[in-house]
């Protein structure tokens, strides 16, 4: 196995814990809906940006490297807009946050 | 070998879950266990050996759960709700199954990262091996779900896009469609912000490109007129939902569909049923190429203006402010 091989497993491995770990956050116990769309909207972005980033680096320089990283520009563009637009239509539709301003997130 | 093993799992797993999906209580996890259903299908497709079905199927399990979700929010926000029916459906926490959801998701990361990519392998190989060793002098192309499709299996082409014909049908007929009063060059109600326009009228155009290289190159590579048909429909979605364009009306998408479709009848009377296209090495490549490339393309228009049409009765004609009448009627004829 080369160095090359290894290094991108490593990242790859990163990219699955990530998505690991925004799962459990997805099942936390106080249900905020823009809280779940924050840790969703990290699972889409950062897990598929790292796993994809592992798949160019073991396969090198080549077409298919190409293909992964135009891949990774469109996500890193229009997964955050996605996001955006979730968030926005729940706060039209009437979604109140359960997070006050003061302590949001620490619980 | 250990592709085949993965199979049969999964194909145990599937069928389990088709058990669930029959005794599920509650309609939402009905909906969230077809999801998984399909997302298992394709995962089958794609160890047996072909890439482009299992796209075609995650992409449409995506489009239908979504209409699902929204049908049941509609179906419940008369009466009961189905925010009142999660929470009664809300429990002291099962641990066990929460480990078991990671340990699948786990499961199918590590299949998919460090097992897929490093093999070639596929599982159950005869018939597929039969298949391309003639699919070029029979059919033509170089992509052999296209010549399956297209050419030995034609007929479930055809009754494929019928049924499609028959949901569109049923779904306008059914729904009191004619008591809806739609106008025409109405937009979308919904303003969406200013990054989203910007945004969406760049990606709009690579949508349609994507679709259109989807089809013509469906006969050559992964791809062809479903999944060509899927992006030309988020493309018309996309422009509605967003920019609030609304300058192709439902009732001219309903005629180009069925227009459509009798042009999906009539090219294969006239290319394979003859002979004149189909086995037997009459044709030449150049014939066999024009034939997949319209075929291809008429069903990619079909699937765009099917699942168009669908969508338009789902989710934006209702969201429109003469709603009332709608509901009116509605529970009129129930009592």
């Amino acid at each position: 196995m080369s160095v090359q091989e290894i290094v991108s497993f490593i990242i790859m491995g990163i990219g699955i814990a990530f998505m690991l770990v925004g799962i459990i956050g997805m099942f936390q116990p106080k249900k905020d809906f823009y809280y779940r769309l924050l840790v969703a909207c990290k699972i889409d972005t950062i897990g598929l940006l790292t796993i994809g980033i592992g798949l160019a680096i073991r396969h090198g320089f080549s077409f298919f490297t190409g293909k992964i990283i135009l891949i990774i520009i469109i996500i890193m563009v229009l997964n955050p807009l996605v996001a955006h637009i979730i968030a926005q239509a729940a706060y039209r539709s009437g979604y109140v946050s359960i997070c006050k301003d003061g302590d949001s997130f620490d619980h | 070998m250990a592709i085949a093993l993965t199979t049969e799992i999964l194909l145990v797993f599937w069928v389990v879950n088709a058990i669930w999906i029959v005794f599920a209580k509650k309609t939402y996890r009905v909906m969230i266990f077809f999801g998984v259903f399909s997302l298992i299908t394709s995962v089958i497709y794609l160890f047996l050996g072909a890439p482009d079905v299992a796209m075609a199927e995650a992409g449409i399990s995506a489009f239908a759960t979504i209409f699902f979700i929204v049908c049941i929010e509609k179906y419940y926000s008369r009466g009961s709700g189905l925010k009142a029916e999660m929470a009664s459906a809300a429990k002291p926490r099962n641990y066990f199954k929460l480990v078991a959801a990671f340990a699948f998701v786990a499961m199918l990361c590590g299949l998919f990262i460090f097992f897929v990519p490093t093999t070639t392998e596929y599982a159950y190989t005869e018939l597929r091996d039969l298949y391309l060793f003639q699919f070029m002098r029979d059919v033509g192309g170089r992509n052999a779900v296209t010549a399956i499709y297209l050419g030995y299996r034609v007929y479930d082409t055809l009754f494929e896009a019928l049924l499609l014909v028959t949901a569109v049908v049923a779904v306008i007929h059914l729904s009191w469609f004619d008591r809806t009063i739609v106008a025409d060059g109405r937009h979308s109600e919904v303003e969406r912000s200013r990054m989203t326009k910007f945004a969406m009228r760049i990606v709009c155009p690579i949508i349609l490109l994507f679709g259109m290289y989807l089809v013509m190159n469906g006969h050559i590579s992964a791809g062809g007129g479903f999944l060509g048909g899927l992006a030309f429909a988020l493309f018309l979605v996309c422009r509605f939902m967003v920019l609030g364009v609304y300058d192709l009306p439902i009732e001219k998408a309903m005629k180009l569909e069925e227009l459509v479709f009798i042009n999906i009848i009539i090219l294969p009377i006239f290319a394979i049923f003859t002979g004149f296209i189909y086995f037997y090495g009459y044709a030449t490549e150049m014939f066999q190429n024009i034939y997949l490339i319209a075929m291809n393309f008429l069903v990619g228009l079909k699937v765009a203006f099917g699942f168009f049409v669908l969508f338009y009765r789902y989710i934006a004609i209702e969201r429109l402010p003469d709603k009332e009448e709608v509901v009116e009627a509605f529970d009129d004829g129930e009592d």
